[in-house]
């Protein structure tokens, strides 16, 4: 690896490393995933190093790259839990046990992560980049390519579902 | 207030002076609105004081696992490229070559006898033919020409055209 190229890539880990995964922690739920899609922004970021701009602009780059591979991650775990909720509900039919329809239940809202997580990705990307990361408004539109209004009204919604789903779960 | 997620903006301090004042006296004058705006504070209270990994802790231990990984890995190459990427510059390349070609064709016959020899290759050539041609080791030069082309009135031109056909 390049000496100079391997430093300044150290530096920009280490500036941004925690902010990444508190992120995509709270997008994803889990540790192990947010490493996993820290790491692989990271060696996209080590690829891209030499022609990248050397700025600000990385940070908000890193971010929409783990937004991004957190978003396939989302849709990865949306198919699974289709998947799940499709084996259960087939096993009801089959044994007619009733017990079983209540795992997905208890599964539900108990504590802030998991209500958060049952909020909408579009709005809850938005919360947390609020929230977690601490941009403004003007950021998270820039971000995300959407505008501050848009913004604004999604901060919103994902509050009010974030409150709707603690209310449901009585965190 | 109709539009809600000004509430939000409030809390965030996203709204500025002279239209947040306003707004705070528009949210303390309704009940409603002050239950909402506190609903607000206290979703965002819970979701700053839940748990979180101590990140900070695994840094080091994540960079490691990033460099190994980094190094483990080939350098990157080029992706191989599908035939959808190449059929579009075959096309081109293609294209552009039926293009020149058309148009060389058309230029030597609209231009007739416009083919000239730089004088100097002629006489460099003469020099050459003069030599025994026993020991001459003339290279296979083949020239296509245009079927109506004729050849210019032009000894040298002659003896060029007469030396690749020697060449042959």
């Amino acid at each position: 690896m390049n000496v100079g190229k391997n430093e300044y890539f150290t530096q920009v880990f280490d500036a941004h490393y925690t902010l990444l995964m508190r992120v995509v922690y709270r997008i994803t739920g889990r540790e192990d995933v947010a490493e996993e899609i820290v790491q692989e922004a990271f060696i996209k970021y080590y690829e891209r190093v030499d022609i990248l701009p050397r700025d600000e602009g990385v940070k908000y780059w890193l971010l929409r790259v783990v937004r991004n591979l957190a978003l396939n991650y989302e849709k990865r775990r949306g198919r699974e839990r289709k998947a799940v909720e499709k084996f259960f509900h087939e096993t009801r039919t089959v044994s007619t046990h009733e017990g079983e329809s209540s795992l997905l239940k208890q599964v539900a809202v108990e504590e802030v992560q998991a209500a958060l997580l049952e909020v909408p990705y579009n709005l809850r990307i938005v919360l947390i980049l609020k929230e977690y990361a601490g941009f403004n408004y003007q950021e998270i539109a820039q971000m995300l390519g959407i505008t501050e209004g848009n913004v604004k009204v999604r901060v919103h919604r994902a509050r009010t579902q974030l409150g709707q789903h603690l209310n449901k779960g009585e965190v | 207030m109709k539009d809600r997620s000004i509430l939000s903006a409030l809390y965030d301090g996203e709204i500025h002076p002279p239209f947040r004042d306003r707004c705070q006296e528009v949210v303390a004058a309704s009940q409603q609105l002050e239950t909402e705006y506190k609903e607000i504070e206290r979703i965002s209270t819970l979701l700053a004081h839940g748990k979180e990994p101590d990140f900070e802790a695994g840094k080091a231990k994540a960079l490691h696992t990033l460099l190994t990984k980094i190094e483990e890995r080939e350098p990157v190459r080029s992706k191989p490229r599908g035939l959808w990427l190449s059929w579009p510059m075959a096309a081109a390349a293609a294209l552009i070559l039926t293009t020149g070609a058309l148009t060389a064709g058309w230029g030597l016959k609209s231009s007739g006898m416009e083919l000239s020899f730089n004088s100097n290759s002629a006489l460099k050539t003469q020099d050459y033919l003069a030599q025994d041609p026993q020991s001459l080791e003339v290279p296979e030069i083949r020239v296509s020409v245009p079927r109506k082309f004729t050849l210019p009135d032009n000894s040298q031109g002659q003896l060029l055209l007469s030396s690749f056909e020697g060449g042959q």
